[in-house]
């Protein structure tokens, strides 16, 4: 059994009065402690189905497991990161750690959960900063505290919706190994979504590449992790790889193109 | 660096203590004391306004404020004005010293039953508002009628409220809570129904529960929304509290006008309206305070 099945998973919406599709016959499985990434333009589906994996969007057929019982909704055995700074502003980065430690529903005395993020504010570097507001930090600094509280949860699966979209490219890289780094010591399993062909080469053991409402193609990555972006350089695999994930991109980029063109 | 002493403000306050001195009144003056205090506070606040921040606004507001002053005293100094509408300033600001018993009676009086009723309000109507504003379908059934219970003026059902209700005060709670809950809580609903979906997201995948969800997500997210409501909710309230105790009310500051000036005593009857003024800017300056205190994560 996997951790994570998703079998025969269709998602429609309604617009203007109309049912449309955005993903269908989706099949994929996600293993225990395994990265996956979910790769693809936007408006592809990939956020879509990372919001049917958080519970807030129910799927419209087929069915999501995860350990073998389907999803109804959020959980506390899913942790999520947003793309927009999801921390709660009324809280100081510790509280807001805390307040996730809470509702991950473990048994401690509030020292204890002060103690647990601390622990995971030091993890991401800012544990000088835990009396601060999130107005206070930085757009990368909210995502490492929103990290730490997301691992603070003790959640066995992290979701991860292109997290990293909104910081600033010098720090991205950054936030990417401290990424790959924690959920590999933490054994998690991941799912993340992303648009950056490198940011998924990083960070994967699978890469799913997304056509609007499919999956086109997965690549298995054999490189071991967690990966430095200079070593992967060196690889003479990466190239390759890099270079087949870019012709599957922006193949499909170009015909959507074209589509919207000949509409 | 621009002088603080030597500017028109603190010539007008001397030009103010000239005329105090030197221009004998030609009306019967109860005392000046009080007045000259009032001259000197109001100069000791503007040297420390102006020594903090050398803005202009300081020395624009101090000139119109003693060019007011120096107006209505030259005037009656020279008994240019009816003596009994516009009392001489000394007379006025003597009120303070001479019913000051009574001033503090009618300022606890009305602060007492207004801090009641808005309190009462506020609790209605932030928590009606709360449960209202998250359940669509409650606020579809509720809204349509608080739009049209809401506009009905609460000082029209004043005489009204006072005829049937035992007690003058059980009167006044009604009538302040009536004005003051509406507003309140359909801005609560409106905040509620419109808070940023981003925070409920990352609540709702947090697994939250529906109490978790409404007091420690949504409330506090609306906490700056209420807050900056607060001073306009007073004002409102005191409106209120004043027209009802114009009405029929045996203390509070609308009853100290009234009471005046049913005699004809305009001499109180200004104190009484400059009393008035003093405790709503007290409020609105404590609201202030809890604003800044309460709300340090913006």
């Amino acid at each position: 059994m996997s951790k994570i099945e998703i079998e025969n998973l269709s998602f429609c919406y309604e617009a203007n009065g109309r049912r449309a599709a955005a993903l269908e016959d989706i099949d994929l499985r996600v293993e225990a402690g395994e990265f996956l990434c979910l790769l693809g333009p936007s408006g592809c589906g990939k956020s879509t189905l990372l919001s049917i994996l958080n519970g807030l969007n129910r799927a419209s057929g087929g069915e999501v497991r995860i350990d073998g019982r389907p999803i109804t909704g959020p959980g506390r055995d899913r942790a999520v990161v947003f793309q927009h700074y999801s921390l709660f502003p009324w809280l100081t980065a510790e509280k807001n750690v805390m307040f996730g430690i809470e509702q991950s529903g473990r048994k401690c005395s509030r020292a204890e959960r002060r103690q647990i993020a601390d622990d995971f504010l030091e993890q991401v570097g800012l544990l000088e900063a835990r009396e601060k507001y999130p107005a206070e930090l930085s757009g990368g600094m909210q995502q490492r505290v929103a990290i730490a509280r997301a691992l603070a949860m003790d959640a066995d699966i992290l979701l991860m919706d292109e997290p990293f979209g909104a910081v600033d490219p010098k720090l991205r890289l950054e936030l990417q190994e401290l990424v790959g780094r924690l959920s590999m010591e933490h054994g998690k399993t991941v799912v993340f979504v992303t648009h950056d062909i490198d940011e998924a080469i990083l960070l994967a053991d699978r890469i799913v590449v997304m056509e609007p409402k499919h999956i086109r193609a997965i690549e298995t990555l054999c490189l071991p992790r967690p990966r430095s972006r200079d070593a992967l350089a060196a690889q003479p695999e990466y190239a390759k790889l890099r270079q087949r994930l870019m012709s599957l991109f922006y193949e499909q980029v170009a015909s959507h193109i074209g589509e919207e063109v000949v509409l | 660096m621009k002088p603080l002493i030597f500017n028109r403000v603190n010539l007008l306050f001397l030009a103010l203590l000239a005329v105090v001195c030197f221009l004998p009144s030609r009306r019967e003056i109860d005392g000046a004391v009080p007045y000259l205090v009032v001259l000197g506070l109001s100069e000791l606040l503007f040297l420390v306004q102006y020594g903090r921040s050398r803005k202009k606004s300081a020395l624009d507001v101090g000139t119109i404020a003693f060019l007011i002053l120096g107006f209505w005293d030259v005037m009656s100094r020279l008994n240019l004005t009816n003596p009994v509408l516009v009392p001489p300033p000394e007379n006025v600001f003597f009120v303070f010293v001479d019913q000051r018993v009574l001033m503090l009676q009618s300022v606890a009086s009305s602060l007492r039953l207004m801090l009641i009723s808005v309190g009462i309000a506020l609790v209605l109507g932030v928590g009606l508002g709360l449960f209202v504003g998250w359940l669509p379908r409650l606020r579809g059934a509720v809204m349509p009628i608080a739009h049209v219970i809401s506009p009905i003026p609460a000082l029209v059902t004043t005489p009204y409220i006072v005829a049937i209700m035992p007690t003058f005060q059980a009167a006044s709670v009604f009538v302040i809570c009536f004005s003051v809950f509406f507003p309140t809580f359909q801005s609560m609903v409106q905040r509620v129904a419109s808070i940023d979906r981003r925070i409920i997201q990352s609540a709702e995948v947090m697994n939250v529960s529906t109490p978790t969800m409404l007091f420690k997500i949504i409330l506090p997210s609306c906490l700056p929304g209420i807050l900056s409501g607060l001073t306009g909710t007073m004002r409102v309230a005191l409106l209120c509290l004043s027209g009802a105790e114009l009405l029929g009310a045996k203390s509070g500051l609308g009853y100290f006008v009234k009471k005046f000036s049913d005699y004809a005593n305009y001499t109180q009857v200004i104190a009484g309206i400059i009393l008035m003024g003093i405790v709503v800017t007290v409020l609105t300056m404590l609201i202030e305070l809890l604003q800044r205190r309460a709300i340090r994560w913006l």
